[in-house]
């Protein structure tokens, strides 16, 4: 059983990889744009 | 309990290892004896039992339908499509068998192995992905193999995140690139090694936040720079002219000077980042691990672990697993599970001991292919109390009648698989690629070998003959069948290389990669994509530590190379720093301890 500290955890690990893979799509996105 | 380190002598290459006290801490806690092969034999023993890359033409052995199949057409293996191995209509327990005590557990096992059903290849909620393996909600990728929600990726190794790549291994966000190891958020650029958040450069190593560099190593947020050298926005433009990718020539010419600057320069002993209390590789995010070579988020307490990761617990001897796992020993790819032991494959499982793929279980010892199912040996029901007395029977049993091995090692209980009973040989699995050996070598040690598939394409056209550059190649080269720069033509007949790198003699180039090679004006590869991906794993430094001494000898480094830019914390007197990098010092590099690397280039 998956304690609630375990999915906090999980999301404490999770949440910035999504973060950084959202920022990376922006970026493309505005690179090409400008380019 | 054992409070002193004891020195134990391999049972395989007979070298001398030491067992720690924390260790026996470990062994005591999940009830298992201590090793009686050392760690790298032990890590060598479970990448027999992982085979990638090697897809063979089979029928299902249910419906008929055509796949590609992880096992040879020789092996008498029951293989299912991946839509009968998931189907209700067969049952794992139909295979079971009552244990037998006259005979050695180990060899029972393999016997139920030998008939279970086993998945072609494991491609999951994938679309378009017929020629790969283990790609998880991936789309339209191509021998791409261990990918998770990537989109079109050709000939990848473990690309997560990542879209519109070729030849790139363990990436995560990564976006039309072309040669990319071992890198995060990487866009627009080809041969990026150890590089993260890069953009429009070519030929980088560890860099990271540059964009428009060229030829760089160790650099930090810098743009326009050449070989390390600062330009200006015009005089970049003007010079990046001169090294046309596009060009075979110049690519070649390129990689060779690249490699002679990054001999050149110094690097850091090991790649370890956000990391607390660890020796190893290329970890990330890690904290209290030793020997653990590419770990990223929430590794802890770990030791002996190899490509793991997000929160991988007190666990020893693991390779590919992690995902909120705990407790795993000599396990091979466990996912979301605690307590495995000496298994491989198994996800969403507790108290599960030598088995092999399992999906939601628990307390299962000597199963195979199981999915839903709870106290079961040998693939065989059994109640909870029946269970529970028959396991301490089993393990007895074990040590009184061990397994031994055509060398003559001795497998009682806390023994991983025996090689010899892995379901590949040993130059189909990872361990030829990361411990790369000779037939007669690997025969010597006991080790199945099986030739390469006798292949006998008609090439119609020579890696020589093919167009220097990309802006010469015609859609016709679709049609052609290009012979690979690692065989040899003797008598006007084609014949399989020594390369010893899973050659397939010849290749073709795909539409949608040729379509690549144009938007990124990169020259055709002259070489087939199993002898690419060996030649990119050659970058990569093996699972192995050597004890060394930082290479700074305060004005320059050692082997006088490379000369200091800035003054040191230990003056000009050698440093004295120590450490356990994965480079063995019969290799050129030039290898800094932490603080001078960082005095240097961060």
């Amino acid at each position: 059983m998956k304690t609630l500290k375990t999915k906090l955890e999980y999301l404490k690990q999770v949440l910035p990889m999504l973060w950084q893979t959202v920022k990376f799509r922006i970026k493309v996105w505005w690179h090409k744009i400008k380019n | 309990m054992n409070n002193n380190s004891e020195k134990r002598i391999c049972q395989n290459c007979k070298g001398e290892f030491t067992i720690e006290p924390e260790d026996f801490k470990f062994y005591e806690k999940i009830k298992v004896p201590p090793p009686t092969w050392c760690p790298e034999c032990r890590l060598i023993r479970r990448l027999t039992y992982i085979g990638d890359r090697f897809l063979y033409k089979d029928n299902c052995d249910k419906c008929g339908k055509k796949v590609l199949s992880l096992f040879h057409p020789e092996t008498s293996f029951t293989v299912y499509c991946n839509t009968c191995w998931w189907g209700d209509d067969w049952d794992p327990l139909e295979y079971g068998r009552e244990y037998d005590f006259s005979k050695p557990f180990f060899e029972q096992f393999y016997e139920l192995q030998k008939v279970v059903p086993y998945q072609a290849t494991d491609n999951r909620n994938s679309t378009n992905c017929n020629f790969c393996d283990t790609v998880i909600r991936c789309k339209n990728c191509t021998l791409t193999f261990g990918g998770l929600q990537s989109i079109n990726c050709l000939y990848c190794s473990s690309p997560v995140f990542s879209r519109d790549s070729i030849d790139s291994d363990i990436v995560f966000n990564i976006d039309h690139t072309y040669e990319t190891i071992y890198s995060n958020g990487v866009y627009n650029t080809k041969f990026a090694y150890f590089s993260d958040e890069c953009m429009d450069s070519a030929f980088l190593f560890n860099c990271i936040g540059c964009s428009h560099c060229f030829g760089c190593v160790n650099l930090r947020n810098q743009r326009y720079c050449i070989f390390n050298k600062q330009y200006t926005k015009e005089e970049y433009k003007k010079e990046i002219k001169k090294w046309d990718l596009g060009s075979y020539e110049i690519i070649q010419k390129m990689k060779q000077e690249f490699v002679e600057f990054y001999y050149k320069t110094p690097r850091r002993f090991a790649i370890i980042i956000n990391s607390n209390n660890v020796t190893g590789d290329d970890i990330k995010n890690t904290k209290n691990c030793k020997n653990c070579f590419v770990t990223r988020h929430g590794v802890e307490n770990c030791k002996n672990i190899f490509t793991c990761g997000l929160l991988l617990k007190d666990s020893q001897d693991t390779t590919t697993g992690g995902s909120t796992s705990e407790l795993l020993y000599e396990n091979a790819s466990g996912l979301q599970s605690q307590r495995i032991m000496f298994s491989h494959s198994c996800n969403d499982s507790m108290d599960v001991e030598y088995s092999n793929k399992i999906y939601n279980c628990s307390n299962l010892f000597g199963c195979a292919m199981f999915k839903h199912k709870k106290y079961c040996i040998l693939n065989k029901q059994y109640t909870k109390e029946e269970y529970e007395k028959l396991i301490p029977k089993i393990k007895k049993h074990m040590n009184d009648m061990p397994y031994v091995d055509k060398k003559g090692r001795i497998y009682k209980y806390g023994e991983y698989l025996p090689s010899e009973h892995s379901l590949w040989t040993y130059n189909e699995t990872w361990a030829n690629q990361f411990f790369p050996l000779k037939k007669e070598e690997a025969l010597e040690k006991g080790y199945r070998w099986r030739d390469y598939l006798k292949r006998d394409y008609e090439t119609t056209i020579k890696p020589e003959n093919l167009p220097n550059h990309i802006d010469d190649v015609s859609d016709s080269i679709l049609d052609e069948v290009i012979a690979c720069e690692h065989t040899i033509t003797e008598d006007g007949k084609m014949h399989e290389s020594n390369c010893n790198q899973q050659c397939t003699t010849a290749f073709r180039i795909l539409p949608d990669e040729l379509k690549f090679y144009r938007a990124m004006k990169l020259a055709l590869p002259h070489l087939c994509f199993n002898c690419r991906y060996y030649e990119r794993l050659k970058k990569v430094n093996p699972p192995k530590l050597w004890h060394r001494k930082c290479m700074c000898n305060g004005v320059e480094s050692s082997n006088k190379e490379y000369k200091n830019t800035i003054k040191h914390s230990h003056g000009d007197r050698p440093c004295q720093n120590e450490f356990e990098t994965a480079i063995s010092d019969e290799r050129r590099e030039i290898v800094y301890c932490e603080k001078c690397y960082q005095a240097e280039f961060v």
